[in-house]
């Protein structure tokens, strides 16, 4: 019995495989929304190259990288540039050195800087933008006073229809700092002091008098049902695609679906509120980040020549070409060649990479939560914001 | 045994032994040798339990028993002693790693150092690089001990170029990544790719008698205290390491302010809404099934399978649906009443709501049970009473009601310690919020669960494994014991029967 039993497992053990020095692979993680976008690079990049970048798509990246174990961890990460500051604190990601950098933006390059390293490599910028129902709206307004009252007007006279919404912004129970931050820089606030690359968080300008002063205008936008928290992701997306609702304030990644759903819109920034002030929204870069894993799994060189390969403009162009967002790359953006992205481009002239703290998500949080209460009629805008204000502070020792 | 079973026995055998010696040599080459162990005494006692002829009861129990031990006991001792660290942000990997991490993120290419290009060479096990100054054309062969100039760019007789194919082999990609060939003082050589290296300086050093890291420029001392380093003017460096904390995480519920604030008002709140969940949906439950236990009403059972229908459908969905249903707005609700109710974002409103809802996801299982523990009472109690000139109302309360009570008791308590750890139809419904008016974490419909899930992946520090674990285990205790002391008094009610 037990002579059988010993002959067979060891019969077992020697069909197993060796894993010897096998030739390297690259793992790279990206939502998996992104996932066919990499995954176009990747094949063209094996055709060039013969090195194989295995491209997985994540539908939960962040929480599955944060307790990956290091068989299974990615060499690459691809992921917006707010979270470098988090994955450096837990010692995820490395600096990486590109011999292309005057490609780039300065901008761009600062919000992926750490003190004076750089973290990952750019590979497309993107802001929210205002679009405009043409029809509705012929002459695009001027100022936002123009805007207000042509809103306030067609507001009056759809006044039946229950669906219309004067003015679509998302928000919803857990408020949208995001997307509601042109309002913030319009009316003279900001979240943290400092410059990119170099926040400060102790600066925290949420309730500098100018700001707190101009909030007044937003207890109007409140009142006069110009802007409500109520309104929510789906609810704004569906009210401007079926022509309830002349102006929405989104993010290209719906261009598609504006496209589709046949309603003639115009892209641009939101006009100017208060003079003095220009309404910018956040810039969000999207970054290929090159993790502590690809050295532990000998493969940094491996990685970090594929990471240069990604900076370079043709496999910028190819990612665009899949996903339809402005490349990072300044010699790319020259070539791509889409209207509507270029008017995203300028619409989000001056914007403000979003800041790269590990302590983003008390600000999310935080004036997410303002927005709402200012929107809801739960508070005053003023008394709201600088309760947030005094919030931050408090959580961020 | 017939052959076919003793065949099939020995196949599940070797298939078990020679997985496990496939992934006892595996552990023993990345050196894990405690998993290793456990592994083969785990194996041999299989063999052994399922070989022998006196272990007939353990062939029964083992895989029951296995489960449970990586399933459930793995995961709760892995939590509780979680706790008693600060796994965090910043703080979740080990003090070696940081220390290592440290010194390698802080070395920096020297600013119009020299760049080379270079060809690696091996000799038997020896391998170091060949490099060829970019500027000004001179060559060296460097390795992790030294760098010695050399007259000929060309590969010195009894060495071999390594190709580049075999370069990016593992185990030379290995080698190169790590490689540092020593210049003067804090200055090395880093290989930047496969074919290009530069020069670099360290400008963090550990010093491991003093322990202590110190800044090579500016002569700093950095100590450590509480699991990073920190400059004596007290900034910190980041990041920091995973270090024992014993009870801190625990009394820090108690005593640090912004997380007692919120927790008390949280813990009050869980019981609140287990318990009205619970009392609602029962008495609703109940309701309905003594109605629709009188055999006068015509099409039982459809009516019945109309009610079971808020249970069929899964909770995700219709969680989700009510949520927009619920919007004050745009929301059906608001619309059919027509009222402007704020639903959604009034704190006491979105504490209505979330009781409704879970009241429409609740009663059709309240309805089911009491429906089968009524049919299961004897008609005669019930005749019984009458002729003894009982009232409808005394028959049910002072006989049907406690006999009830005796079979639903403990699926009451259940359903309590269901509801006291409901994450489902708080989250999906209100996200815990609407956020209150100070700086809380904890929104005004955040139950213990969800203020812990909030701790853990969304707080303002990023992730705080080490507080959250302890309010879980705090959790663990409360519902524990209130299932305890609830299980022990329904025993009273058994000797009715």
């Amino acid at each position: 019995m037990l002579g059988t039993l010993a002959a067979s497992s060891l019969a077992l053990t020697a069909i197993v495989p060796v894993t010897a020095n096998a030739a390297s692979t690259i793992v790279l993680w990206a939502g998996s929304e992104k996932e066919t976008t990499y995954k176009a690079w990747a094949d063209d990049y094996q055709k060039r190259t013969g090195v194989v970048v295995k491209v997985v798509g994540k539908a939960k990246l962040q929480d599955d990288f944060k307790t990956v174990g290091d068989a299974d961890a990615p060499d690459i990460v691809i992921e917006a540039h707010d979270n470098i500051a988090k994955f450096r604190a837990d010692n995820k990601i490395e600096a990486i050195t590109l011999t292309n950098t005057k490609e780039f933006d300065k901008n761009v390059l600062a919000a992926l800087t750490l003190g004076t390293k750089l973290y990952g490599v750019p590979l497309a910028t993107e802001n929210i933008a205002l679009f405009t129902n043409t029809k509705m709206v012929p002459k695009a307004p001027k100022t936002w006073a123009e805007l207000e009252k042509v809103a306030l007007a067609l507001a009056k006279k759809n006044k039946s229809n229950k669906n219309f919404v004067p003015f679509a912004v998302q928000q919803g129970t857990g408020g949208d700092a995001y997307h509601m931050f042109p309002f913030l820089t319009g009316l003279g606030g900001y979240v943290f002091g400092g410059t990119p690359g170099k926040w400060n968080k102790y600066d925290i300008g949420l309730d500098n008098k100018q700001f707190l002063k101009n909030l007044s205008l937003v207890d109007k936008w409140y009142s006069s049902g110009l802007i409500k928290a109520s309104v929510t992701g789906d609810i704004a997306k569906s009210a401007f695609t079926s022509g309830n609702s002349p102006f929405y304030i989104t993010g290209p990644w719906f261009l598609d679906d504006i496209r589709k759903s046949g309603v003639p819109y115009r892209i641009t920034a939101v006009p100017q509120i208060i003079k003095g002030f220009n309404p910018v929204p956040y810039s969000g870069v999207q970054a290929a980040l090159l993790t502590t894993f690809a050295a532990k799994h000998n493969v940094a060189l491996e990685a970090r020549a594929a990471l240069q390969d990604l900076a370079k403009p043709a496999s910028q162009l190819i990612l665009s070409g899949v996903a339809l967002k402005a490349p990072a790359n300044l010699v790319a953006q020259k070539q791509f060649s889409d209207k509507d992205i270029a008017a995203f481009g300028i619409a989000g002239k001056g914007s403000i990479p979003m800041p790269t703290l590990t302590e983003n998500n008390i600000m999310w949080g935080a004036v997410g939560s303002a927005w709402v209460k200012a929107t809801s009629g739960s508070a005053k805008a003023a008394a709201a914001f600088k309760a947030a204000a005094a919030s931050m502070r408090d959580q961020i020792e | 045994m017939k052959l076919q079973g003793i065949v099939l026995k020995i196949l599940a055998l070797s298939l078990i032994n020679g997985t496990s010696l496939w992934a006892a040599l595996t552990l023993f080459s990345l050196e894990n040798y405690g998993p290793m162990v456990i592994l083969l005494v785990t194996t041999l006692a299989l063999d052994f339990i399922y070989l022998s002829k006196r272990t007939k009861a353990s062939k029964w129990l083992i895989p029951g028993t296995i489960l449970l031990i990586i399933f459930q006991i793995y995961p709760v001792l892995y939590t509780a002693v979680t706790a008693f660290t600060n796994y965090s942000t910043g703080h979740s990997v080990t003090r070696e790693e940081v220390i290592d991490g440290l010194i390698e993120q802080n070395t920096n290419q020297v600013e119009g150092g020299a760049q080379f290009q270079f060809k690696a060479i091996e000799s038997g096990s020896r391998r170091a690089l060949l490099l060829t100054n970019s500027a000004d054309g001179t060559f060296a062969i460097g390795d992790e001990k030294s760098l010695t100039p050399v007259d000929i760019g060309e590969v010195p007789p009894g060495w071999t170029e390594i190709s580049q194919e075999r370069l990016r082999e593992s185990d030379y990609q290995g080698w190169l990544t790590g490689l540092r060939i020593p210049i003067k003082d804090a200055q090395i050589i880093k290989v930047e790719t496969f074919e290009t290296a530069a020069e670099y300086k360290f400008v963090l050093r550990y010093d491991k008698t003093r322990d202590v890291m110190i800044d090579i420029d500016s002569g700093k001392v950095l100590k450590e205290q509480d699991g990073a380093f920190y400059y004596i003017d007290g900034t910190e460096m980041e990041p920091g390491w995973r270090i024992w904390v014993g009870f801190q995480n625990f009394t820090d519920v108690v005593t640090n302010d912004r997380i007692r604030g919120p927790f008390f008002r949280v813990l009050v709140w869980t019981f609140v809404y287990a318990i009205l969940s619970v009392l609602t949906t029962f008495i609703l439950g109940l309701l309905l099934a003594t109605t629709l236990n009188t055999p006068r009403i015509r099409g039982q059972r459809v009516l019945r399978s109309i009610l079971i229908i808020p249970y069929a459908i899964p909770g995700f969905l219709s969680i989700l649906i009510w949520a927009g249903l619920l919007n004050d707005d745009f929301g059906m609700l608001n619309r059919a009443l027509g009222t402007s109710i704020p639903w959604l974002f009034d704190a006491e409103w979105a504490k209505v709501s979330t009781l409704l809802v879970n009241l429409w996801l609740g009663f059709p299982y309240m309805f089911l049970i009491t429906t089968g523990a009524l049919q299961s009472i004897p008609s005669e109690l019930a005749e019984a009473a009458e002729v003894d000139g009982a009232t409808p109302r005394q028959a049910f309360t002072k006989i049907k009601l406690p006999l009830l009570l005796v079979t639903i008791a403990p699926l009451l308590i259940g359903s309590f310690a269901y509801n006291f750890n409901n994450f489902g139809g708080i989250y999906l419904l209100t996200g815990g919020g609407p956020a209150m008016n100070d700086s809380d974490t904890a929104g005004a419909t955040d139950i213990l669960i969800s203020y812990t899930y909030k701790l853990a992946f969304a707080s303002g520090q990023g992730a705080q494994y080490g507080l959250a674990t302890a309010v879980s285990i705090i959790i663990f205790f409360i519902v524990a014991s209130v299932s305890a002391f609830s299980f022990r008094r329904t025993r009273a009610l058994e000797n009715l029967n």
